[in-house]
């Protein structure tokens, strides 16, 4: 992530990141946002969502864009392992509209959470549903624990 | 008429309007006139597209929509009106148009909500020409192209759409929020079995089995939900079917055979066409006095002579 060279603070109070694969690994010259990552990141901006793009860090970042019936979503980071929930619900749902019930395409994102000072790091390719059985680990009593938890932050907040 | 109502009444309401020219378009659809069919809704976009020009801003939406299903309508019927001779399913450019317009219309009365009745009226030829064209000539394989893009122009603001705060689809005081892409690389072109636009197929007659190499296959379609201004054409069956007739009387006989092409056939063409399909249907010279032919001559795509027997016709 250093190769995106993110100045110092820019990350505060951000809940996700959506980067080109490999982000992590690559030169960023040879790095690419996906058009289907450029999308869902618009929607989730869109949803009021905390978050930062490659394009954020560099306006010259080139799109790719594959006319196939699959999704490319790239590098889905999760720096708030609260907000982990929320991602996946909208993710899933964003998804789930962009199929439209159809069984034609995969989805191929990598998946990474951040927990403490560490990453972990999931790559999924298959189909939609493969994906929904996968993260429905994000377990429905975290979700509402997570969702509580910020929207009792929210109150909190106002209160003040 | 009550007190209420006076000479200013503003008339139907635009999707009233819309409402009756589309059950006018399906009862010509029910009485099989689908040029008619094709015209009122090529008629009904010209007539929006001017009513656009001279709208507020908050009617505009609205009348993109009317737009799309009366885009959606003009496909349906002229599909209706390719696949109603039997013989389309034979014929490539018939076969190619017919997949064209069964995705244009699927994909424009998709993104609309109608009754579920008028949905099915409209979606059932659709699904019943893909299924058609998948049963003959298999799932297909598409092309897929791959392109680096370095900019997403936003269409309400211009600047990059990553940067901006406009949704790609959503309408800001009656302008429709697009993306249009900027400084464009193409990079590779894929052949696969599931891609993003089912339009981009490779049909067999574009194929060169023994040298393995395919041609005009679409790469990349340019494909808008409103269509273009001028409300589109009435499909032309003439460039569809071969409709030109070449008559061959054989010297010495009563024999009389018609040979329809997409263009008049000389001697030498006409005389090998003839002997071709005779020998091809295995016809006994017993068996008839009079055949028509169909032949791909002046096609595109088969100018090699591959010709196929059609009912024989008196007039």
């Amino acid at each position: 992530m250093d190769k995106l060279a993110i100045p110092d603070g820019a990350l505060d109070g951000v809940d996700f990141l959506v980067l080109p694969q490999n982000a992590d690994t690559d030169p960023i010259d040879k790095l690419r946002e996906t058009s289907d990552g450029v999308d869902f990141a618009k929607h989730l901006r869109s949803q009021g969502k905390s978050l930062r793009t490659a394009y954020d860090f560099n306006s010259e970042m080139k799109v790719f864009d594959r006319r196939a019936a699959d999704v490319w979503l790239g590098a889905l980071w999760i720096l708030n392992e609260v907000a982990a929930p929320v991602l996946v619900g909208t993710l899933l749902l964003w998804l789930n509209s962009k199929f439209q019930g159809s069984k034609r395409g995969d989805v191929h994102l990598e998946l990474l959470v951040k927990s403490g000072s560490k990453f972990g790091k999931m790559k999924f390719d298959g189909p939609m549903n493969c994906l929904e059985k996968l993260l429905a680990g994000f377990d429905k009593s975290k979700v509402s624990r997570g969702l509580q938890r910020g929207s009792s932050d929210n109150a909190t907040e106002s209160n003040q | 008429m009550s007190d209420g109502d006076h000479l200013d009444d503003p008339g139907p309401s635009i999707s009233q309007r819309a409402e009756d020219d589309a059950i006018r378009w399906a009862s010509l659809v029910e009485g099989e006139d689908f040029a008619s069919a094709a015209k009122l809704a090529v008629d009904k976009i010209c007539d929006t597209v001017r009513e656009v020009a001279s709208s507020a801003p908050e009617q505009r939406e609205e009348l993109y929509w009317v737009r799309v299903l009366f885009n959606g309508l003009r496909d349906v019927a002229n599909l209706l009106a390719c696949i109603h001779r039997d013989d389309w399913i034979r014929t490539p450019y018939a076969v190619e148009r017919a997949w064209t317009l069964a995705h244009d219309s699927k994909e424009r009365l998709s993104s609309l909500t109608l009754t579920q009745e008028f949905k099915t009226f409209c979606l059932s030829p659709v699904s019943g020409t893909i299924a058609a064209v998948n049963e003959r000539y298999g799932a297909g394989l598409y092309t897929s192209w791959e392109v680096e893009i370095g900019a997403l122009i936003c269409t309400i603001c211009g600047i990059d759409s990553r940067s901006c705060v406009h949704i790609p689809g959503e309408w800001y005081e009656g302008v429709l929020c697009r993306q249009r892409v900027d400084d464009i690389k193409p990079v590779a072109i894929a052949i696969v079995d599931e891609p993003r636009d089912m339009r981009c197929r490779a049909w067999p007659w574009n194929s060169d089995a023994k040298n393995a190499r395919w041609h005009d296959m679409p790469i990349f379609l340019n494909f808008d939900l409103e269509g273009p201004d001028d409300g589109g054409q009435v499909l032309d069956l003439t460039s569809i079917f071969p409709s030109v007739r070449t008559t061959f009387r054989p010297r010495n006989t009563n024999m009389r055979y018609d040979v329809m092409a997409y263009r008049k056939l000389s001697r030498r063409e006409l005389v090998d066409t003839v002997r071709e399909c005779i020998a091809q249907h295995k016809l006994e010279r017993s068996m008839y006095s009079r055949a028509t032919f169909h032949t791909h001559i002046g096609s595109k795509y088969w100018d090699r002579r591959s010709a196929s027997i059609g009912p024989a016709d008196d007039s």
